[in-house]
Order: C-alpha cells, then structure tokens, then sequence
C-alpha cells in the first residue's frame, strides 16, 4: 500500500523553486531517507506533506486518499517531528506529551496511558514530572519525538531528528525509529548524517536544488557511482605515512585514516594501484590487509550533487 | 470543542505557573492603589469639606441677648474647619479680614441692637458657604429685634429658641471618590490593559519555539486554537485582576458602587479586550520587543487621556481626547458615571465599545490563522 505518493510537486518561493516537480512513492513499512544538503528542498517537501505549507502544483495522495482538502481523519494518522525543538519548557515531561496527544484525539485513560507507554519509548519514563528546562538536549530530542508518537500514527515525519545530540541519545534515537518502523509505522527522515541514512533507511531519495536527482537502497545509490573505486589498506599499529603524499599519486581523489586503514578512493579508469602499493613500500609501511570496495554514501552523494551534505 | 479546552487548560497552567507574571498582575496594581491612593488623598475634593480652614472673629460691644445667641450659633455651626474666636479689639480683625488672614468679622452691638457683617471679596467658594449660613442668622436675629422693638410686650421672644438656624455638622461636597475610590477604580483598568502583552508574549514565543506550527500541522480546527488561547487568557487574568479587584474592595473598601458586580462586569469585558487585541498581535507580530514597545507606548498614552494618572475633568480639550481610542477612557468613563451618578448609560456604551473592538481583534487573528505560511515562518 502507498502511504504517500507525490507527483509533479512544485513549489516556489519567491523567485527560487524550492520543490522542482519532485515526484515519490513510499510504501507502507518503509524508513524513506530525504537527504540533501542545506536548502535543497527537504524541509519544504516534508512542509507540504504535513500541510504546513501549500503546494503550487502537482498530486497528493497519503494512505491511498488523495488530498484536494486535508481531512481530520488523515491528519490523526500522522505524526511530525520538527526540526525544532517544538516543546514546552513549563509544561512537565508527561504534560506535554499528553497535551500534544490529545489534539490528535486522545482523551481520559487512554491519553494517560498512551502517554506513560510513550514516555517508557523513549527512555523518559522516570523523568514524567520534570521539566524540559532541566533536560539535556539529548533528552528534550526525545521529549520532542515522543509528542510526535503518542498517538501512534500510521505516518511518522522527521525532519532531522537528531541535530546537536550526543552520540548515546543519536543511537537510542536510531533505534527508536527502527523500533517505530518495527511496530508498523511508515517513516519518513530527512537528515544531515549520512551514516544515519545508510544505517537505518530502507530507500534514500537524494534531493538536490528542490529536484529528486537519486533515489534506492543505500547499495542502488552506491552503484550508480561508476567512475570510482575504494582501497581500503590496513597497516601495522603505530606506523602512519602522510596523507599528503598519498594524495599526490596520479588518480587519487581522496583519502581517510582510521584506525590504521587508509580509505582511499580513485579513478576507476586511473592505473593508481600500484603506484599506491609502491608509495607504501617506499616508506617502509608493511601492509596487513587490502580490500576493494564500492564507495560510501558520502561520495555518492557528492559525485552526484557536486556538493558535501554539510554544505 | 474538546481541543478548545485543551489548549485553554494549557495556557492557564502556564500562566498560573509563571510566578513573575502572576505577582506583577496582582501586587504591582494592589501596590500602586494604595500608594495613589494615600499620596494623592489631599488633592481630592471628596476627601475635603466644601469649606477649607476657615477663621471667623467676633466683637461683642456691650452685654445682651443677641451677643448671647450669636454665641450659641457659634457653637452650633462651630466644625473642624470652622473656627469663632472672640476678638476684644475690632480694628485689628478688620485688618485680618482685609488681609484675607480671616473669612468675616461679626460685630455685635449690643447698644444699637445690630449685627455687621465684614468681609472680604476675594474668598472663594468656602466663604460663600459661610457668608450664607452667616446671613441667614443676621437676618434672623435683625428680624426678631425688630419685633421686640415693635412689640416689646412680646419680647418674651427668645432668641436662642427662635432662632431656627441650620446645625451645620458637615458640609460635603457632591458624591465624588476619593483618591483611594478613583486610583482603586483607574488603576484596575490600566492594569487589566497592561495584560494586552501576557498573550502577545505567549504568541510570539510560540511561533519562536515552533509549538505553533506543532499544533498548527495537528487535526484540531483552528477556530478553536484561536479560542482556547483567548479562553486561557482571559481566564488568568480574571484571577489576576479578580485578586486586585478583591483587595480594593475589602481591605481598602473603594467604592465599587452598590453592587460591585456591575462594575467587574466591565472590567471582565475589558479583560477580554485586552486579551482579544493580545492575542491577535501575537498572531501578526514576530518580534516581541517591536510588539512590546508598540503596546507600552499606546498604554502610556491611553492611560494619560483615560484619566489614569489624574482626573481629567476640567482640561479643556485633554479630557476628551481619550474618547477616541483610549480603552480606559470609556471604561473609566463608564463605572465613574455608574458607581457615583448611578446613570448606566455609559457604562452599557462601554460595554459594547469593549466587545465591538474585541470582535474586530478575534476576526483579524482568524484570518491571520489562515496564514500557516506566514505563521510557520514567523
């Protein structure tokens, strides 16, 4: 079943169009991954799907129905997740979500109920009467995913849900939304982190200047990247070269250490092999282990944007 | 319906939380009453007798009845503020009087049977009093010596029993506040006004903290986004301005009229103006500061032309200015005139004032609901 399915949407604002006959179909049960750098269009596509902001052109359809005039009945199954911190800093943890719950129609027992099991969700549960002021931002991410969820919507938007958090409150995150996905809700995400994208979304559109340039699996997107290829070279602890000079052999186009490996990434076409295999040997680095990949996400993403999804 | 009272229910708890909010609605008006209200008290009228200080000398020349009766008028008409004193020397008295030092000298001549009366022109509306009260007794007591003189037979008259003059306890003024009356009455709807920013502040802050949006992208119908918040609103602020309200009427007893319930009913509609306009700038407003400094400087201004810091009566053209946009104006206008005249024409003309510019204020915040674009960005 489509939950959502957009064709031919345009929106302009301004002189700039913000959303260029961008069309989608994300089926029920989906995590769908929007990527795309800062003003590309994004945040406007999720506006539209949530009615915050009106289209100037094109179709819409959410759970099948199409939308000439959202009704309540649709608006009830979706949650959203702003980007923003959208919560009550004098409001307690539990009076929030159950505030935000009950515009969705929740009421008496089931609202208090509903509230706690969410609260329990997102690892709040002992905090329900504190207040967010006194929060971690980690915490108030959460807070702000709960009163999207409580009503436990069919549909769930996030636009970014996991800006300017520590690495444990991201992952408990993470997992809440696979878990969400795992109780029968379709998710839509939009984020910066590529990582994310790759580690928990089933398809990716890639959207670029208000247009879907890219759009499958992680592993689809990957392969579309035909012009690259991935060394990874594993060397003996405690020795490292200069990436400088590796970036200086003929073909290379970047590289990365961690751990002791070195991700090097080349011109397929380029015969950079072997001049990288002599260039370690040249500095006395013995070699542990080479492998040849497909590249990563990030690389797609800028061989196809032309641009890092931070910019 | 259910939703309205969500959002109301929310925006009271939020109000009543904010502890800053709740002693700056209440102590602050209770505060500025009472030291108005004491400071000022010498500046009005009803606080006074008609008559100011007033000095009166008389001298008695030779020894008889009506020396002895315009004694006793002296003590009955003797007040406060009315003081006789008998002089023994009558040209430094006149000189008194000439100097305005004192109101009147009486002289009592015993031998020609005749009272005199000295006085001076330049008192104002005080000696008028007096000179009237003096009059009637000269006048009395002249017209019983002559009948004693015409009919001495009967001058069984006696003057102090025939002299019907009137007790003079108090003369007051017409029913006006005092200062406590009117700064109990002007300052509680200045400060009802001062709850225009609560909302607006709110407002802003939510389209600052996107909860706005949040609610905005929910199911609920946004007529009652618009009215629960007014619901809450106003509801806190009748708590707020029904504590201020209740200390001005039991513990510093101003005049609320005979039943006070009339003049809260005012109030209560200027609240919800107050709450209407509020609401609906923060629905057009997205810097506070800008909204805040509009609203402060229209407070100022409508609280000098509504009467709040002084009374206006007999400015000229400054007492009518206020009627043409100032809330407090027609609203102090219309519980003056109901609690110290009893006429309720006012009083209904402001009620209607009140609710006609709230409508206006509910209708614009409607459409500006419409708007999500612009609210979603504000």
């Amino acid at each position: 079943m489509s939950i959502v399915k957009v064709k031919q949407l345009v929106k302009k604002i301004g002189d700039t169009t913000a959303v260029d006959h961008v069309d989608l179909d994300i089926q029920a049960g989906e995590i769908y991954g929007l990527l795309g750098p800062n003003g590309a269009g994004k945040t406007t596509v999720i506006n539209i799907l949530c009615d915050m902001v009106k289209k100037d052109s094109g179709e819409l359809w959410i759970f099948d129905k199409k939308i000439e005039k959202w009704k309540e009945s649709i608006k009830k199954a979706v949650g959203v997740v702003p980007q923003h911190i959208a919560i009550y800093n004098d409001l307690s943890a539990i009076e929030n979500i159950m505030f935000f719950a009950s515009l969705y129609g929740l009421k008496g027992e089931q609202l208090k109920e509903s509230s706690l099991e969410t609260l329990r969700f997102v690892g709040l549960y002992d905090q329900q009467k504190a207040y967010p002021k006194t929060f971690s931002g980690g915490m108030k991410r959460r807070l702000n995913i709960a009163c999207a969820i409580a009503h436990h919507p069919q549909l769930i938007i996030m636009d970014e849900p996991t800006v300017g958090i520590d690495p444990q409150s991201r992952s408990h995150i993470l997992k809440s939304v696979k878990k969400l996905n795992d109780m029968g809700s379709t998710i839509i995400y939009t984020t910066h982190y590529m990582e994310e994208a790759e580690h928990i979304c089933s398809r990716i559109g890639i959207i670029d200047h208000g247009k879907i340039i890219a759009e499958g699996t992680s592993q689809d997107l990957q392969s579309i990247v035909t012009d690259r290829k991935s060394i990874l070279i594993q060397t003996e602890i405690g020795k490292e070269i200069s990436l400088e000079g590796i970036k200086n052999i003929k073909g290379v186009l970047s590289v990365t250490f961690n751990d002791n490996r070195y991700a090097i990434e080349c011109l397929k076409e380029s015969q950079c092999f072997s001049d990288i295999l002599t260039y370690f040997t040249q500095k006395n680095m013995i070699i542990k282990d080479i492998k040849m990949q497909t590249v990563s996400l990030e690389s797609a993403f800028l061989s196809l944007t032309g641009r890092r999804l931070r910019d | 319906m259910r939703s309205l009272l969500q959002i109301a229910k929310k925006e009271l708890k939020q109000n009543i939380r904010d502890i800053k909010i709740t002693i700056i609605m209440t102590l602050i008006p209770i505060a500025v009453i009472l030291i108005m209200g004491v400071a000022l008290s010498s500046l009005f009228s009803g606080e006074q007798s008609a008559i100011s200080h007033a000095q009166i000398d008389y001298f008695i020349l030779g020894d008889g009845e009506l020396s002895r009766a315009f004694e006793t008028f002296a003590d009955t008409v003797s007040m406060e503020n009315i003081h006789f004193s008998q002089t023994n020397h009558k040209e430094p008295s006149i000189q008194q009087v000439k100097n305005n030092k004192n109101y009147y000298l009486v002289e009592i001549d015993e031998h020609q049977r005749v009272l005199k009366l000295y006085k001076n022109n330049r008192q104002g509306a005080s000696a008028s009093i007096i000179e009237g009260v003096m009059n009637t007794f000269i006048t009395h007591s002249n017209m019983l010596q002559e009948v004693n003189r015409i009919d001495p037979l009967h001058g069984g008259i006696d003057f102090e029993r025939g002299m019907n003059y009137t007790t003079l306890k108090s003369v007051e003024k017409a029913n006006t506040p005092s200062a406590m009356d009117y700064y109990g009455v002007v300052m509680c709807t200045l400060f009802v006004l001062y709850n225009i920013s609560i909302p607006l502040t709110r407002m802003i802050n939510e389209k600052k903290n996107k909860t706005l949006a949040r609610m905005l992208v929910s199911p609920i119908n946004k007529k009652y986004l618009l009215f629960g918040k007014l619901v809450g609103g106003v509801g806190v602020t009748s708590v707020h301005i029904g504590i201020v309200l209740i200390t001005t009427l039991l513990i510093f007893n101003v005049n609320w009229g005979s039943n006070p319930l009339y003049a809260f009913l005012l109030i209560f509609t200027q609240i919800v103006l107050a709450i209407c306009i509020g609401v609906c700038l923060g629905f057009i407003f997205d810097s506070e500061g800008k909204a805040i400094a509009l609203i402060n400087v229209f407070i100022v201004i409508a609280a000098f032309f509504g009467g709040s810091y002084m009374p206006l009566e007999g400015m000229g053209v400054l007492e009518q200015i206020g009627r043409w946009f100032s809330p407090l104006w027609w609203t102090n206008r219309g519980l003056l005139s109901m609690i110290y005249t009893g006429q309720m024409t006012f009083y209904y003309e402001a009620i209607a004032i009140n609710l006609g510019i709230a409508a206006v204020f509910i209708m614009i915040a409607a459409w500006r609901t419409t708007r999500k674009e612009e609210l979603l960005n504000g």
